[in-house]
């Protein structure tokens, strides 16, 4: 039996830590891997796993429905191949090998795999550091909000007008699907990933995530997932929307096996980039980082972390059972043979629904974690707006079936689900008065930031009221299938969501990229995309009160105008947001240089230096305060000192 | 200045990324051309008056073959997927005159079976209410002897003429008589004469569920080219 | 006690007690998102023998009333049948032996009997081979293909999970019996075991669910079942 012994040590953070044994360079096999290995890895084993399911399967193969079966066999394993080939090329199995063989990594493999003097090339490795994490989700978001909102485009151009025709129904209803769930992958992703990742655990004085290995495994999972959407739009694509219902989804073209697949990886991301937020917030704050001391932001991305845990495991599941269905056989969604597509309907929503405020409450958190520094004051009762997060993950498991009021199933249900869904508007609504309370005799320091936040605080009061008619079991019986549902869930997750991912990205991006966000291109970006924003989608609601269905390629000539304004609008947001995209290109590239603090903010990201060194902070801080004690003192300020203070001696004697 | 180019090129960049990739899309989406109904003189309507009268001539194959290629698509890929589907010959884009007589002469190669919906068993639409089947008028044939149907849809908008015109093909007998293309040596034959109104565009498509995906209704029967197409009435 | 007397993690310089807590709530976080999936596959069986939909619940050789079936169905051999009950209890049994056997081996490890963790760890795994290809001769040798109706494909899909479980089980308990042969798991550095028995613990659960689901959830109680119009041709 051979015994490897730590016998060297190395110096990790002033103190002498013995080291195992050190095998060749740091960082070993990882040296040579990359994105190009990852891609040559994906690719060659994509093709290897096609060509032998190719060969292997009968060409007579098919299925119930006399689809042939080999297009489904060759196309399931080029994306199985895709993603462990590219995992494997990544250099992603190595770190659990290693742990297996009992090979562990030294302080100097770790330092390597979290790009130390590697320079920009950390950003195409399999990178630990948070910070580097950060910014790769960031472009990978942007990368997946471009490609939807470019089939967002496409889409407005069709409806511009009736029987436009520039696309066949097919590819239109594939550009629908993909653009849904395209876009509903990158609001979750927009704000947990790049700020969760990158801000979170400097903002609650931590040196990095709690699992860095886990952070870049979810991050690469994320970029693996995106070529498995992308390939399925020239697979027959994904033409049942974005929800994809049973038993739809397993009679069509093979296109819908990359959805399948594209959300069962992102769910194993997701799950993974939760688990490792959560205890990072858990169990890594700063000394003196109560609970009441923990910024708001934190408290958002830790929320989102908890529904998306136990949410998306239900949506992954929805698919791995229509995956099934349609691969081998089997009748979950099958009622010939005893299957149920109400079963698909309620895992799907059992997602579904929480998936909503996994991308709002990161984006309100982002709007009340940034006003108290544009207003300099503290945030208006801060107690109630966790209260409002806790609310909503409380309730947000508890509202799904109000998407399925008019299905059919469990009608019985759908007042109690009415209730739930407008009890929900409670806690939402503490976090619009939290903010209109922070607002009240605040000194408005209007700069980019706050402008979105505006912005998110207007479409977030409209989304939210409409919603309250979706969720009114009578209205919703006109309003359902219309195009005035597609109109409130925009306002909901672009016009609040997308919005407040713009005013975190302007807030942090000093931060993020040691320079400040063009205010002015920003600004005139931001404000564009907003006009246009309410051209389109307001214009949208009067089609749905006109009657327009949704999901319909060609529709009554009455609703013409109403659809020639949509697309009107739908060119002025592209052209906001490609002239807030020049903003961030323009200003990562040669912006004006910033400080560590330019906000003058209290919370500890802005404490340490910009850039922000491998470390976080040379040694780590000790929270002493509130994070919003700016200017004029809250009323219940003093209340609350006391019971900190009440705190502070309790800890103190034990 | 550069702010401002740099903001310019990034709106010009992604625009033409979004020109660029919806003109590539249609392009590759491109119907088939287009059979245009020659006129061949003039026939009398029901009501007496001369009315002009075009003729179409159009195939119904079970598959390709080397003697009747499958129809062409930009799509390698649905080229794949397609491979081995029934389709309409020799183009599903057509076009015929306003205010005519249209005959069309359809060849049914393909097999058949029972059809969901008995009504697309029925003639629809025609002139007088018949088609001629292998040399026989008739209004209806056996719903569980149905090849495919040739169905024009009215668009559901308001300014449209009203158009609506059905008929069966009937399928040949699983014992037929085949070439060595596997092809009927005797299809079957249909002849069918109705009236068109004043300009407009139209679908048609088969109710036969011919296809695979989506209960057989997916595949070729979702797909212009093969089994259903665009039908315009224009002004000659 | 000093911190330089306790082991430290050589990549953080954090104390291992800190890092356990920490991989301990972790996995506990992993945990909760593996019971909803698990919960999935449970509310997917229940329902659909809730159900019946179409009298399509039972494998078509499956002892039947007649409103239960559905003569739009397509006839198959009726060979298909529920599955024994027996054999889902037993490969619960070898997992509950093999998670056992490796809690008797982090146990031994926190009281410092190395031999004991070896012998725990290395029989865990062995039991959990054991499992694996219990397991598979189980669904290999089920009376019903995929597609013999919902519950065929419940049950498979169970034991697919399970085999899932299995495999996780396999990769870290050849690592733990590796770093213990090593000496990377001992008295002051035992957490990962630790981590391990919890996980099986849990998988423990998920297989009783799975026998609980196969052997009092076998006919469906709806014998009135929706008889869903289709497209089958009469």
């Amino acid at each position: 039996m051979s015994v490897d012994t730590a016998v060297e040590t190395k110096t990790v953070f002033g103190a002498e830590v013995p080291q195992p044994p050190q095998h060749g360079a740091a960082g070993g096999v990882m040296r040579g891997l990359n994105f190009g290995t990852g891609l040559i890895g994906g690719i060659g084993l994509a093709a290897v796993a096609g060509w032998v399911t190719a060969i292997l399967t009968p060409s007579s193969a098919s299925n119930a429905s006399f689809a042939p079966m080999e297009p489904t066999y060759v196309y399931l394993a080029v994306l199985l191949g895709w993603v462990v080939g590219f995992m494997l090329g990544m250099g992603a199995f190595v770190g659990p090998l290693r742990w297996v063989v009992g090979r562990d990594i030294t302080h100097a493999d770790a330092e390597y795999m979290a790009g130390k003097d590697l320079g920009r090339k950390r950003y195409w490795k399999y990178t630990t550091d948070h910070k580097v994490v950060g910014i790769q989700y960031l472009v990978v978001t942007l990368f997946i909000l471009g490609f939807a909102g470019l089939l967002a485009m496409l889409i407005r151009t069709e409806l511009g007008m009736t029987w436009t025709s520039l696309f066949t129904p097919s590819f239109y209803n594939s550009m629908i699907g993909t653009h849904g769930i395209a876009m509903i992958i990158g609001m979750i992703v927009v704000i947990s990933g790049p700020l969760g990742n990158f801000i979170v655990p400097m903002m609650i004085g931590a040196r990095d995530m709690a699992y860095p290995r886990l952070n870049a495994l979810s991050v690469w999972l994320l970029v693996a997932a995106v070529p498995m959407l992308v390939s399925s739009m020239f697979m027959g694509g994904i033409q049942d929307g974005w929800s994809v219902y049973q038993p739809l989804a397993s009679q069509a073209p093979v296109g819908m096996l990359g959805y399948q697949m594209t959300i069962i990886i992102f769910a194993i991301s997701t799950a993974i980039a939760s688990v490792n937020l959560m205890t990072t917030i858990l169990t890594m704050r700063a000394k003196g980082m109560t609970w009441s001391r923990t910024p708001i932001f934190v408290y958002g991305i830790f929320a989102a972390s908890v529904m998306g845990l136990y949410a998306f495991p239900f949506f992954q599941y929805a698919q791995i059972l229509g995956l099934t269905d349609r691969v081998f056989s089997t009748s979950f969604f099958d009622p010939l043979n005893g299957g149920s597509v109400w079963l698909y309907e309620n895992l799907f929503w059992l997602l579904g629904h929480p998936e909503v405020y996994v991308i709002l409450i990161p984006s309100m958190a982002v709007a009340l974690e940034l006003m108290p520094v544009f207003l300099r004051k503290p945030l208006f009762s801060f107690n109630f707006a966790v209260a409002g997060i806790v609310g909503v993950v409380a309730l947000s498991g508890l509202v799904w079936a109000h998407h399925m009021y008019m299905t059919g199933w469990a009608p019985a249900a759908n007042y109690p689900f009415m209730l739930s869904t407008e009890m929900i508007s409670i806690p939402v609504g503490f976090l619009v008065l939290v903010a209109i309370g922070t607002f009240w005799r605040g000194t408005a320091w209007t700069r980019l930031p706050l402008m979105a936040v505006y912005a998110v605080i207007f479409n977030k009061m409209i989304g939210g009221v409409t919603g309250v008619y979706l969720s009114d079991v009578p209205a919703d019986q006109y309003f359902h299938g219309s195009m005035f549902v597609v109109a409130h869930f925009h306002f909901m997750l672009m016009g609040a969501g997308l919005f407040g991912a713009m005013a975190g990205i302007a807030f942090f991006f000093p931060k993020m990229t040691g320079r400040i966000l063009d205010e002015r291109v920003g600004s005139i970006g931001l404000w564009t995309a907003f006009i246009g924003f309410q051209i389109t989608f307001i214009s949208m609601f009067v089609a749905g009160l006109q009657g327009q269905p949704r999901r319909v390629l060609d529709f009554d000539d009455q609703f013409n105008l109403s659809n020639w304004i949509s697309t009107i609008g739908a060119y002025i947001i592209g052209i906001g947001m490609l002239i807030f995209l020049s903003a961030i290109i323009t200003s990562w590239r040669s912006g004006v240089i910033a400080s560590s603090n330019p906000w003058g903010s209290k919370s500890l990201e802005w404490q340490t230096e910009t850039p922000v060194p491998l470390e976080n902070f040379p040694v780590l801080p000790v929270v002493t305060e509130r994070p919003y004690n700016y200017g004029v003192p809250d009323p219940y300020e003093a209340e609350l000192e006391s019971i900190d203070e009440d705190l502070t001696e309790k800890a103190g004697t034990k | 200045m550069k702010k401002f180019l740099v903001t310019f090129l990034t709106v010009l960049l992604g625009g033409a990324i979004v020109a660029g990739v919806g003109v590539f899309n249609a392009v590759q989406q491109e119907a088939p051309p287009v059979l245009v109904a020659n006129v061949v003189g003039t026939k009398t309507a029901p009501s007496g008056e001369e009315m002009p009268h075009a003729e179409l001539y159009l195939d119904v194959y079970p598959n390709s073959s080397s003697q009747v290629p499958q129809p062409e698509t930009k799509s390698p890929i649905n080229n794949l997927l397609l491979a081995g589907q029934p389709f309409y010959h020799p183009s599903t884009s057509l076009q015929v005159p306003s205010n005519s007589l249209v005959t069309i002469h359809f060849r049914q190669y393909d097999s058949g079976g029972q059809i969901y919906n008995p009504y697309f068993s029925k003639v629809h639409g025609t002139v007088d209410g018949t088609m001629k089947w292998n040399g026989e008028e008739v209004t209806e044939i056996k719903p569980d002897e149905v090849g495919h149907t040739f169905t024009v849809h009215q668009y559901p908008e308001s300014t449209q003429p009203y158009f609506f015109m059905s008929i069966p093909l009937p399928m040949n007998k699983a014992n037929a008589k085949t070439d060595k293309m596997g092809y009927p040596v005797d299809p079957q034959i249909v002849s069918v004469t109705f009236m068109t109104g004043d300009a407009g565009s139209y679908v048609w498509n088969c109710e036969f569920p011919c296809g695979d995906l989506y209960q057989e209704f997916g595949g070729p029967m979702q797909t212009r080219g093969w089994m259903a197409g665009t039908f315009d009435v224009v002004d000659a | 006690m000093s911190t330089s007397t306790l082991p430290v993690s050589p990549t953080t310089g954090e104390p291992i007690t800190t890092i356990a807590r920490r991989a301990r709530l972790g996995l506990w976080l992993l945990i909760v998102a593996d019971v909803a999936g698990t919960i999935a596959l449970v509310i997917s069986y229940s329902y659909l023998w809730s159900l019946n939909v179409n009298g399509g619940w039972a494998p078509p050789g499956a002892t039947l009333t007649a409103n239960q079936t559905n003569s739009t169905l397509p006839t198959t051999p009726s060979t298909a049948t529920f599955a024994v009950e027996w054999p889902f209890w037993a490969i619960l049994f070898v997992v509950v032996v093999a998670t056992a056997l490796m809690w008797f081996g982090y146990r031994s490890a926190r009281s410092g009997n190395h031999a004991g963790l070896m012998v725990g760890a290395g029989l865990s795994f062995l039991v959990t081979v054991a499992a694996l290809i219990f397991q598979w001769i189980q669904m290999s040798t089920f009376p019903f293909d995929a597609g013999d109706g919902a519950y065929a494909s419940a049950v498979l899909l169970l034991c697919a999970s399970n085999i899932f479980h299995l495999f996780l089980l396999l990769f870290i308990g050849m690592g733990i019996f590796m770093r213990a042969r090593k000496g990377l798991i001992d008295k002051t550095n035992w957490y990962q075991a630790q981590l391990l028995s919890y996980y099986m613990t849990w998988v423990c659960i998920a297989f009783l669910l799975g026998a609980i689901l196969t052997t009092f959830m076998v006919e469906s109680p709806n014998t009135d079942p929706a008889i869903f119009g289709t497209f089958k041709q009469q």
